[in-house]
């Protein structure tokens, strides 16, 4: 850059800044005696400031006031995110819970069962239902090592009759359902004690078998297990009469018993062990 | 231009920079338009502009009415003899002697204020030269960029 081409003698600038330092020093020596004067010139030079300081003031604060906002709002999409997250996690918390107190409740039942009839036996986990469409059977998660054996009755924790372990591995069983073709079991009706023997028919629906024609049935009326067929033992609840007819043409009356477990609600059994010391 | 120069020293002196700086390193941006002015416009004008940038400093200070004012004019009759031996275009010149007008100028004000109340020095000084030091350059270019802008 180059300099003014018009500069005056530096003589002349230093003789003026000579002027204006003794004028410095005459105001710094009357200021400090006088100091109402610094005091109205400060003041007015603050008023001339202000307005200034005050747009900057306000600009700035808008614009960091709108980075704020932004800072804010990306904070709460994060910390919504993680709420989120950690409302999936205690929803499914929350649902485990829930199953653990239904299943809670569900065992309580068994132990009230167990506690209030002379039976004794393990309640077993469903675990699998058969394969095959025609055969109405469970897998439970309970076994030989468990004291299981085939045969064993297996109720609901009503004490509801659900059926009888078919089949037994160390850490399984199959249990044959109630409502399956091949379950046969020894029942009598509670009030008449008219005595036959019941049998699958389909799910949720079984057929009760040798009732002579001349005894009497009339629908609701509730059937029991009649202990004599060496299974079951005695007065454990099948289900109740839905349906009874007497045709003339044969030896027998058709007569239907809706039982009383609801096989599609089943989650666990408990698996009678000690039938023979009870009968 | 120059009424343009003071213009933008005394908005960024008083009213910006104290607001986004921390107090103790706030540049003297007064001693660098001082620098400037005596290196580019030697004058008596530049003088008397020294002067009363000075007790503007003073009054917005609030203490007393002077130092800052002799320590501007001696800074740019200072200055000015220099001018005529060294070159301010330089980055790193521009750094040095923007540390150094603002030193001189805090010596003198503080050699006239602590005749009357005690102040720390070396401190201060040192803050004060180097925000000076390093605002220097970016201030020069805004001045030239001021000063082209009008010439063309």
């Amino acid at each position: 850059m180059k300099r003014s081409q018009t500069e005056p003698s530096i003589r002349v600038i230093f003789a003026h800044a000579a002027a204006l330092f003794l004028v410095c020093l005459f105001l710094t020596s009357y200021s400090s005696k006088n100091p109402k004067v610094i005091g109205i010139g400060s003041r007015i030079v603050q008023e001339l400031i202000s307005p200034v300081q005050e747009v900057i003031t306000v600009t700035s604060s808008r614009i960091g006031g709108f980075f704020d906002e932004y800072r804010a709002l990306r904070d709460a999409k994060e910390r919504n995110d993680q709420l989120l997250s950690r409302l999936a996690v205690l929803e499914m918390e929350n649902a485990r819970l829930r199953e653990f107190e239904n299943e809670n409740s569900r065992l309580s039942k068994f132990l009230s069962f167990k506690q209030s009839s002379k039976l004794q036996g393990i309640v077993g986990r469903i675990i699998g239902n058969d394969a095959a469409n025609w055969v109405h059977s469970v897998v439970v998660n309970v076994g030989t090592n468990d004291g299981v054996a085939i045969g064993n009755p297996a109720v609901d924790s009503a004490g509801s009759v659900v059926g009888r372990v078919v089949a037994a591995s160390s850490g399984s069983a199959q249990v044959l359902l109630l409502t399956d073709r091949a379950s046969s079991v020894d029942v009598m009706l509670q009030e008449r004690r008219t005595s036959g023997i019941l049998s699958g028919r389909q799910l949720n629906e079984c057929e009760l078998n040798f009732v002579e024609l001349e005894k009497e049935i009339q629908i609701g009326d509730r059937v029991i297990t009649s202990g004599l067929d060496g299974i079951y033992p005695k007065s454990l609840p099948v289900g109740v009469v839905s349906f009874a007819e007497k045709d003339s043409r044969g030896l027998f009356q058709k007569v239907l018993i809706t039982p009383h477990v609801d096989f599609r609600k089943l989650e666990e059994v408990l698996i009678i062990t000690n039938v023979e010391k009870v009968q | 231009m120059k009424a343009e120069l003071v213009l933008l020293t005394l908005v960024l002196q008083f009213a910006v920079l104290p607001l986004i700086i921390p107090d103790g390193y706030i540049p003297n941006l007064s001693a660098l338009l001082i620098l400037y002015l005596a290196f580019y416009h030697t004058s008596i004008l530049g003088v008397w502009l020294a002067f009363f940038l000075g007790l503007l400093f003073d009054l917005s200070a609030g203490s007393l009415l002077g130092p800052s004012a002799a320590g501007l004019v001696l800074a740019y009759i200072f200055i000015a003899v220099l001018s005529k031996r060294l070159f301010l275009d330089a980055l790193v010149s521009s750094l040095i002697f923007g540390g150094f007008a603002s030193g001189i100028v805090f010596t003198i004000r503080y050699l006239l204020l602590s005749q009357f109340v005690s102040l720390p020095f070396w401190i201060p000084l040192i803050q004060e030269s180097l925000s000076s030091a390093l605002f220097a350059p970016i201030l020069f270019w805004i001045f030239s960029k001021l000063r082209r802008k009008n010439v063309g």
